[in-house]
């Protein structure tokens, strides 16, 4: 069942144009051509729950307190929790806009 | 095949059915696909929807009759959505359970097999007598009718329809006849035959289960993977400094108050150490008629808000918010909330008292990880006994008024205490667009499982066999359970002596 999960969120990622590719462990995409990652381990949920950490290059810096190391050498995962959940009809939508909201804050 | 079997819709399917079949006195006959719900050791068939005839499909003989080409149709509907096919009939002017009359059985049996080749899934036959009672069974291939065991329906009230050859009438006895008396003989004869299940047993689970136990109902599972602490004992009224020195699981603990406080004739309690966030505990959870939520964990909230709506099973929820002054001075307030989750309700996610996205940090143990923590500002989980009981009280209230419905009304809606002002609200809620819980209704056996392995739990049941190893655990447990089998031998000579009594008077 896992594999479908990831499908579909890779299915919708590339319906957005985010150029979506799973290497490492991790769904690699795009986000304003900013390089962005989830866990696949992370999608088991999928869509009924998000992923939660979100993986970025280190040179991307949030004001943030919680950034622990990724997977990906080179890169940080940082934990930022989605307000609400479960309300919006394209959920890979609702993911992509919480990923641009995160990296507006980004210095 | 023997396993127990079961049917469940929601009220409105059940309406939708009724008003089918016996519409005008007449014995009607419809054709419906369900869903299978797979528990530990029941399947439950969960009717999906109607598939109406088409001008032809339904004969006339006496009787209505079937033809080839509606069952043909309604089964390729069927396997096309995944789902068996039900053949549903009314049995105008009956009452009650209906045995499977030669009739029945023949035009049921004649079409068992064609169902299972189109869908691969047995037949399942529903009969609905006039005062809306449910008979069903399901028709495995080379092993015939298999008698369900009860048959529920899920709406503001929790209507059950039961087999009393399968599950017995509960005896009533003495010690409940004040219960008795609130309610009248058929509604206890009929709540205290549900099986109930208690998904942890913390201050509030034991609470609930143990006034379950007192109520007389017969079948209770309690489900908790936590062991008793130091820490607890503040709240689970009744677990003692032994319990936490010996280790003790909380169900073990909680299921000896609740076997104390049992007035049942004979109680069925299963315990399980297993979390409902794991497969095997998932499937335990499927067995049962109605699950109250006692934990605060979202991914534990997360399945069981699921289970309400793909396997209608109703879960009566709620919780206890202490909010206490960040300089430990006092205390600004405390709320408690209850509801009951099914389908016709907001789920968890859209009354506001489940976050789906903390699901996934919670499932990969970050709640438990001090550094993440550290970083998000996690809340301590503050809880008093003089108001956890509260908490339970109105899990329990809503429990009452599912299934005895006071004054014809059903469950009231989410309801909030507030303590401070002590008002109780009723508090609105609504389900948002697109929600991707309750569109999983009667999705049953194919709806996103969201459970998986649990490291948590398997690190504390691992710590608790670890230290039942240890010389001094061992010893204070032989003791310890000495006491106990001591003192069930002396409620036995209790019982006896009472019934002397009972008898003298
Ligand atoms: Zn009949
Ligand atoms: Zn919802």
């Amino acid at each position: 069942m896992t594999g479908d999960h990831v499908a579909a969120f890779v299915e919708g990622l590339r319906r957005l144009r985010a150029h979506p590719e799973v290497r490492d462990g991790l769904v690699v995409y795009r986000v304003d051509l900013v390089e962005t990652a989830v866990e696949v381990a992370e999608l088991t949920g999928w869509p009924m729950a998000p992923p939660h950490w979100i993986h970025l290059p280190a040179v991307v810096v949030l004001p943030a307190t919680n950034s622990q190391r990724s997977t990906r050498s080179g890169w940080l995962r940082h934990s930022r929790q989605v307000d609400g959940w479960g309300g919006d009809a394209d959920p890979v939508r609702a993911w992509v806009a919480h990923v641009r909201g995160v990296l507006a804050t980004a210095r | 095949m023997t396993q127990r079997t079961s049917v469940a819709m929601t009220a409105d399917t059940h309406d939708a059915l009724a008003r089918a079949l016996l519409l005008d006195g007449r014995e009607d006959v419809r054709l419906a696909t369900y869903r299978p719900s797979t528990g530990a050791t029941r399947r439950t068939a969960l009717v999906r929807r109607l598939v109406p005839p088409e001008p032809g499909e339904l004969g006339f003989r006496g009787n209505a009759a079937l033809t080839g080409r509606y069952v043909r149709r309604a089964a390729t509907l069927a396997w096309a959505d995944s789902c068996g096919l039900i053949l549903a009939h009314g049995h105008p002017g009956e009452q009650g359970w209906q045995g499977v009359s030669g009739a029945d059985r023949e035009t049921e049996a004649a079409y068992a097999d064609l169902a299972q080749e189109i869908t691969g899934l047995p037949l399942v036959g529903l009969t609905l007598a006039s005062d809306q009672s449910w008979t069903a069974r399901h028709w495995d291939r080379d092993v015939g009718a298999t008698v369900a065991e009860n048959v529920r329906v899920v709406g503001d009230r929790l209507v059950v329809s039961w087999n009393d050859d399968l599950v017995p009438p509960p005896r009533t006895r003495r010690g409940q006849a004040r219960t008795v008396a609130s309610w009248g003989e058929r509604t206890h004869r009929d709540l205290t035959r549900r099986a109930v299940l208690v998904v942890g047993a913390g201050s509030v689970g034991l609470d609930v289960a143990v006034r379950l136990a007192a109520t007389g109902v017969t079948r209770i599972g309690l489900m908790d993977f936590d062991t008793v602490e130091e820490h607890n004992l503040d709240r689970l009224v009744g677990a003692t400094r032994v319990d936490a020195w010996l280790r003790r699981s909380k169900v073990d603990v909680v299921g000896r108050l609740v076997d104390l406080n049992a007035t049942a004739a004979s109680l069925r309690l299963e315990t399980s150490e297993l979390s409902v966030c794991e497969p095997a505990g998932l499937a335990a959870a499927l067995d049962f008629d109605v699950i109250f939520s006692c934990v605060d964990r979202p991914w534990a909230r997360a399945v069981l808000n699921s289970v309400a709506y793909a396997h209608l099973i109703p879960v009566v929820d709620g919780g206890i918010g202490v909010d206490a002054f960040s300089d430990g001075n006092g205390m600004r307030g405390a709320t408690w909330r209850s509801h009951v989750v099914r389908p016709g309700r907001p789920c968890l996610a859209c009354n506001g008292q489940l976050n789906l996205a903390a699901v996934t940090a919670d499932r990969a143990g970050d709640l438990d990880d001090q550094r993440y923590i550290a970083g998000n500002g996690g809340d301590q989980g503050e809880n008093v006994a003089a108001l956890s009981v509260s908490a339970a009280a109105g899990l329990l209230a809503q429990y009452v008024s599912l299934t005895v419905a006071p004054g014809g009304l059903g469950d009231p809606g989410p309801l909030r205490y507030v303590l401070s002002t002590h008002t109780l609200e009723h508090v609105p809620a609504h389900t948002r667009p697109a929600c991707p819980v309750e569109a999983t209704i009667a999705d049953g056996d194919l709806a996103l499982a969201l459970a998986g392995a649990h490291h948590a739990a398997d690190h504390r049941r691992a710590a608790r066999r670890a230290a039942e190893r240890t010389w001094d655990v061992r010893l204070g447990r032989a003791a310890d359970d000495l006491l106990h089998r001591l003192h069930a031998r002396l409620l036995g000579v209790a019982e006896r002596r009472l019934r002397v009594g009972e008898v003298a008077a």
